[in-house]
């Protein structure tokens, strides 16, 4: 991330005073990763190896991801929606909401969330911490409140002796927020075969995949799925070529960022996507209306390029790099 | 005194509360916290010129990604976010200021990084759209379409080109504006041709992306002055004002509190040595008064003898020390008795203390009569004494004063003044008047308890020749003789006494009238064979005397003197030296001394 590694070192010291004053922030990128430089210069970074989170706080954000209790009908957790490892099952369309017939988007896989500083479809929360807000008492989430939550952990021994032993103000929604987002910080992919490519072994991936790399840069798609993230960094329109309305595959108008901020300009705004482990969480784009990679490879070809198509070839190749980008799950990665 | 003690008590009081307090507030300003503060916002002057830094680069193409710039704006937004939250123990000065400006910083910062957003929104757009222009060339060659077209395509570019990678220079806006409105022009006249040709249709893709980089580029532009015309700076530096401005009135708060401290400390020493000044006048008044009532006490010629309310002693006087035969340091907190017992003077039998009396009525008893005290050397000492109790401020009983004097001598001397009323100073016989309250009391026991006395009155012959022969003190000297010659015969319950110069009576007490007679006869014996012997003279004494008897049927002393007295006239008239009787009897007539014949009842003469 930055262009050399005395400044990360220098980071690294200079915000260690922050974090008594943080603690209740939850995972901050800057605190939690050390990232690495590569000596190719490519708009590609490799996910780091290590993340600098606590054990006990993972555990215990593990326990609440994946509680049901949480939630107000008691049958949904985060993890029924959200995967939260490469070997989970794979994601329904669309997530089911707990009550209302309000229009549920696909949940979106959490992996490496940690290294990203937008989150949701949208791009419009700011931390982690405020994202568990959001899904905690959204409709689209867990439809509860802080008040409910809280009552139910302090009932059980087990939660509430934990809670003591970790944070000090005991149970409360910031304690629950900074749990949660450092598990979810602990969620990291690594040691894909292109971040080993990318680290200099050279014959990680193969020539068609190489090829694929390249196509993807010359397409122009590096140019938003770029980072560690490969995308989820920024925010972009679906209708590049200010059509008068974009469709994706199923009718609907994607109107993205519009939804929440009623702006002109943010119509059809999304969050790019980051495309890490991409090959393993079909279906695709916010409401799952995409079944294979290629069509997804096609369609944001349609939307972003303005070109009828892409030669078969070329897609296939694109969609062999794509698979490179499948890290392994490294939980014990702290 | 106490309400003076009770006032300095308050003001020593509220000058201890005023240290504490402002001791406290003093206390409470903690200059880490300020430099923790101040070194935050200097974490944030950091984090916003990463921003720059960070733009600048992506700009120039050094990072071909936006991780970094990524990662500079949610710094400063977590940063912003910290400053004005109002819950985080980080320094709050205090008032609206402060929470203005850091809701105006955070506002500020949440401006840019939505421009910052849009800028690499943008600027990605433009990096994609660009990367249509290297296939230019190829494009065109397998092109079907006119020249004329393909040199219009390619002037688009260059003017796009030439766009895209001159802007940004503000002092040439007016330049940029131009080469702007320029390609605009360019990319219409291209796509009209365009139109008319349906050969070159596909190059209209290439028309879009050129549109969308020139939008896409001077989106840019406009984002990049308004994200840098948003005044961060200016607002990083007002709240590091605010701070500095707290931090310095909490400076002087706390110097005003030190000297108010200093103040305080300062009154309450001078309070203090003026407390110490009072309190050792008034002991040294207290002292000398003690030491005062001290010698006047010992200057007391009668003894003092303190006790307190129990009868235990605390203070005896030098006077009291002789009196009683005691030593102070040996009797204080004994009880009253061990010192001071009374007894009757004439009996010796104990009387009841008078001390316990006056504590226990709580009233003055004096006594001057007959008490005497015992020492402790069991000798008693005539004492007259009164005993006070002594009463605290509240009139209470707190003890007893007790003041005595020796009154031997005065008491002896009113014995010898008494003696002196009632007998003869030659003779030491009873006098005239005590005589008179002897018979009296004669009487009374004679009308009460049927008792028989007599009365005998007796007159020297020849006296009157002895005192004009001898003079006065032959006459004396016959009358101690007589007396002497006398008394041998009376009993000591009888009263002997001179009623006049020779004339002497006796009362025979508890004596009946036959043996008086013979008592009377004796004397008369006695005194006939008394020689009286004066200057180688031999005088030869006799004696009248007259008897009667004082009974039940006795009128009155004065009846009774009468009959004794005319009983001696008539021994007198008898030739003398002899004894006559009256006896009462009832109608017997009666020659009176003064010549009178008096009947009266039952009087006998013989």
């Amino acid at each position: 991330m930055l262009s050399n590694k005395a400044g990360t070192f220098q980071w690294m010291i200079a915000m260690l005073w922050l974090v008594p004053v943080l603690s209740w922030a939850g995972c901050e990128p800057w605190v939690a990763y050390s990232y690495e430089t590569t000596s190719i210069r490519e708009p590609i970074l490799p996910i780091p190896e290590k993340v600098n989170v606590a054990p006990e706080k993972v555990e215990l954000g593990r326990r609440l991801f994946s509680d049901k209790r949480l939630s107000s009908d008691g049958l949904t957790s985060c993890s029924s929606c959200h995967q939260s490892r490469l070997d989970s099952i794979g994601q329904t369309n669309l997530s089911r909401p707990i009550e209302g017939k309000h229009y549920s988007t696909h949940a979106p896989a959490i992996f490496n969330v940690g290294l990203s500083q937008l989150f949701g479809w949208y791009g419009d929360r700011s931390s982690l911490g405020a994202v568990v807000e959001a899904m905690v008492k959204g409709k689209k989430g867990l439809a509860s409140n802080w008040g409910d939550i809280i009552q139910y952990l302090e009932a059980d021994p087990q939660y509430s002796k934990k809670f003591e032993k970790l944070y000090p103000g005991g149970i409360q929604s910031e304690s629950i927020k900074d749990a949660l987002s450092e598990f979810m910080c602990g969620l990291l992919t690594p040691n894909s075969r292109f971040d080993q490519f990318l680290r200099g072994d050279l014959h990680a991936i193969t020539d068609d995949e190489k090829e694929g790399y390249r196509k993807f840069k010359s397409y122009g798609c590096v140019s938003c799925h770029q980072g560690v993230l490969v995308g989820g960094n920024m925010v972009a329109s679906l209708n590049m070529f200010n059509k008068k309305s974009a469709k994706i595959s199923n009718g609907i108008e994607p109107l993205g960022r519009f939804n929440h901020t009623k702006k002109r300009r943010d119509k059809y705004v999304f969050r790019v996507t980051g495309l890490r482990n991409v090959a393993l969480t079909a279906p695709y784009f916010h409401d799952g209306s995409v079944e294979t990679l290629e069509e997804a490879v096609e369609l944001m070809n349609t939307l972003m390029t303005g070109r009828e198509s892409i030669p078969p070839d070329d897609r296939g190749l694109i969609v062999k790099f794509l698979h490179t980008l499948t890290g392994e799950n490294r939980e014990g990665a702290w | 005194m106490r309400r003076f003690a009770l006032s300095l008590a308050i003001v020593f009081a509220s000058l201890v509360v005023l240290l504490i307090y402002f001791g406290m507030k003093a206390q409470s300003y903690q200059e880490s916290k300020y430099n923790e503060a101040v070194a935050f916002v200097w974490k944030i002057k950091q984090h916003n010129s990463e921003i720059y830094e960070q733009f600048f680069k992506v700009r120039s193409g050094v990072n071909n990604h936006y991780d970094g710039l990524s990662l500079a704006i949610a710094r400063l937004l977590n940063d912003a976010q910290i400053l004005a939250d109002q819950k985080n123990d980080m320094l709050k000065p205090n008032g609206l200021q402060f929470a203005k400006k850091s809701e105006a910083f955070l506002h500020a910062v949440e401006k840019r990084a939505d421009m910052l957003e849009r800028f690499k929104f943008k600027h990605a757009v433009l990096k994609s759209s660009l990367a249509y222009f290297y296939l230019i060339s190829k494009v065109l060659d397998t092109n079907h379409a006119s020249d004329v077209i393909k040199n219009k395509v390619i002037e688009v570019f260059g003017k796009v080109l030439f766009y895209v990678t001159t802007t940004g220079n503000v002092t040439e806006q007016y330049r940029t504006l131009e080469m702007l409105s320029d390609a605009r022009t360019s990319i219409e006249e291209a796509t009209t041709l365009i139109q008319s040709d349906p050969s070159a249709a596909h190059l209209n893709l290439f028309l879009s992306h050129a549109i969308i980089a020139l939008d896409s580029s001077a989106e840019i532009n406009i984002v990049t002055s308004a994200s840098n015309a948003i005044p961060i700076e200016y607002l990083i530096e007002d709240i590091l004002i605010e701070y500095r401005k707290y931090n310095e009135s909490l400076k002087r708060d706390r110097k005003n509190y030190q000297s108010i401290m200093l103040l305080a400390s300062i009154c309450f020493v001078l309070l203090f040595i003026y407390f110490i000044f009072v309190i050792s006048r008034n002991a040294v008044v207290l002292f000398r008064e003690k030491a005062r009532s001290k010698t006047v006490l010992s200057s007391i010629h009668d003894g003092v003898i303190v006790t307190d309310e129990d009868g235990v002693i605390e203070f005896i006087n030098p006077a009291a020390e002789k009196l009683t035969e005691s030593k102070m340091d040996r009797v204080v907190g004994l009880a009253i008795e061990n010192v001071f017992s009374l007894v009757n003077e004439k009996t010796h039998q104990p009387v009841e203390n008078s001390v316990r009396s006056c504590l226990h009525k709580n009233e003055v008893i004096s006594e001057g009569g007959h008490t005497a005290l015992v020492t402790s050397t069991n000798e008693t000492v005539a004492i007259k004494h009164s005993v006070a109790p002594i009463l605290d401020q509240r009139k209470q009983l707190s003890g007893a004063v007790l003041v005595f004097e020796d009154v031997t001598q005065s008491r002896r001397m009113a014995r010898e003044l008494e003696w002196a009323a009632t007998h003869d100073p030659l003779t030491g016989l009873v006098n005239r008047r005590e005589f008179g309250n002897r018979i009296v009391e004669a009487l009374i026991t004679a009308q009460l308890d049927k008792q028989n006395h007599a009365l005998l009155y007796m007159d020297l012959d020849k006296f009157k020749t002895v005192n004009d022969t001898g003079g006065h003190a032959a006459g004396d000297a016959l009358l101690i003789q007589v007396v002497g010659c006398v008394r041998e015969i009376l009993r000591s319950s009888d009263t002997f006494s001179r009623i006049g110069g020779d004339e002497f009576a006796i009362l025979l007490t508890y004596c009946p009238l036959v043996n008086s007679i013979q008592v009377a006869n004796k004397i008369l014996t006695a005194i006939k064979d008394l020689s009286f012997e004066w200057d180688q003279q031999i005088f030869n004494i006799g004696i009248s005397i007259g008897v009667t008897a004082i009974d039940q049927y006795s009128k009155s002393d004065s009846s009774v003197m009468s009959l004794a007295d005319d009983a001696c006239y008539m021994a007198k008239n008898d030739g003398r030296n002899c004894v006559r009787v009256i006896e009462l009897k009832k109608g017997i007539m009666r020659k009176r001394r003064t010549g009178e014949e008096v009947l009266q009842d039952g009087l006998e003469v013989y």
